[in-house]
């Protein structure tokens, strides 16, 4: 089956089943996953990864410094990824090719996510 | 086929908060007692973290600090009042020591049983025969413990360990041996590296030269475990490529990867000690 894409995924809890199923599901429908649960491996891989799309998924109670969201946020809009946010604070993904969804219980909404990348595959993808 | 950045900071510190509701639990207090020799500034800082981390679990840990220029017999004098001493169940030499101490007695004077380091014969004996007296090494125990906390199955596994030290290599390739993989141990004279990185399910690079393992010769799906920290361009960096992210099922960065669990592994290592000690059964 040929590649779709590569994805890079910032998930804190990256062990729940929730989230694995997740991620078969991507895997099955053709995108290369990768997944770190650490800012600062999200910066340094995702330029070995060079992903075609990242998710980044913050639960409410993770505050990150702002210097750090500086960092991460300049990395990002350098590069043309779409960019799915979710839980994130609002005021820091006012950038292009930014969707934001916002979970209420700080799970992975997958049916969410995956409609946006539908919706967006044709635009981004190789 | 999915790629796993392993958290060692993250999986450290939930050890160490394991251990610290454990060490709470125990009817009296654990001590650890560090003897470093000299000023060297890499050994100071180790010495400091070590400090750190032992006061957070409630460990409680002593410095024992020497002139560069101490006897042998001075030192010598110290390990057995601390192998003596109840209070104490953990004793580590800070290494390197200075040229005119022998390392290998020194080491050795230690009482086996409060060898929390696992660098003492008897502790490498036990290793190898697989007995449950055994302390091991904290790096090797380290990587151990990331790879079964990452649910990795090693049983069956191609192992490829680079670099044959003492406390990294060789005790790593004994207790993957004893999960049931067939171990590799390269080594400086190894001649066909990147062939033997092809055929590898788990590779554990240790031998301390920046990006040894290229990305090119790395089995699709491998585990990549990455124990060096080197410099190159002003940079931190592993033995491993980075680029190889692209062809792993599960990697461990560089900082962030094994070095936290060094530390952590240690303190696992002193209230195992204590137990043994206290002929009492780990919880964990």
């Amino acid at each position: 089956m040929p590649v779709l894409g590569k994805i890079f995924i910032f998930e804190n809890v990256p062990e729940h089943n929730s989230v694995k199923a997740f991620y078969n599901e991507l895997e099955a429908w053709g995108f290369l996953v990768f997944c770190t649960d650490n800012l600062y491996c999200f910066l340094q891989y995702a330029g070995e990864i060079k992903p075609d799309i990242v998710i980044l998924h913050i639960p409410n109670d993770f505050h990150p410094d702002k210097q750090t969201w500086k960092i991460v946020e300049e990395s990002l809009c350098r590069n043309k990824y779409l960019q799915i946010y979710a839980n994130i604070p609002y005021r820091f993904t006012n950038y292009p090719n930014f969707h934001y969804v916002k979970f209420g219980t700080g799970t992975l909404k997958k049916e969410q996510i995956l409609s946006i990348i539908k919706k967006n595959q044709i635009k981004y993808l190789h | 086929m999915s790629a796993k950045i392993i958290n060692g900071k993250k999986i450290a510190e939930e050890l160490q908060n394991l251990l610290k509701k454990d060490v709470a639990a125990l009817p009296s207090a654990i001590g650890l007692a560090i003897v470093q020799i000299g000023d060297d500034e890499a050994s100071t800082i180790y010495v400091r973290n070590k400090l750190k981390a032992a006061a957070a679990v409630g460990i409680n840990a002593v410095l024992h600090k020497f002139s560069e220029d101490v006897s042998q017999t001075k030192v010598s004098s110290l390990i057995t009042k601390l192998n003596a001493d109840p209070d104490v169940n953990g004793i580590i030499i800070q290494l390197p020591l200075p040229a005119h101490l022998d390392e290998e007695t020194l080491l050795e004077s230690i009482k086996p049983e409060k060898d929390v380091d696992g660098f003492h014969p008897l502790n490498i004996g036990r290793l190898q025969n697989g007995s449950d007296k055994a302390l091991i090494a904290a790096t090797p125990k380290g990587i151990l413990y990331l790879l079964e906390n990452c649910g990795i199955d090693l049983c069956g596994g191609n192992a490829l360990i680079i670099g044959c030290s003492k406390i990294v290599g060789r005790p790593a390739g004994m207790l993957l041996l004893q999960k049931g993989c067939t171990v590799t141990l390269a080594h400086i004279h190894t001649k066909n590296l990147p062939e033997l990185i092809k055929n590898a399910d788990i590779i554990i690079a240790a031998c301390g030269c920046p990006q040894t393992v290229k990305a090119e010769w790395v089995k699709q799906g491998a585990v990549l475990i990455d124990v060096g920290i080197n410099r190159l361009n002003g940079k931190l960096c592993g033995d491993i490529e980075p680029a190889a992210i692209q062809k792993a099922s599960f990697i461990t960065p560089v900082p962030g990867g094994v070095g936290p669990m060094t530390v952590a592994m240690l303190l696992h290592n002193t209230y195992e000690a204590y137990l043994k000690q206290k002929q009492e059964k780990p919880t964990k």
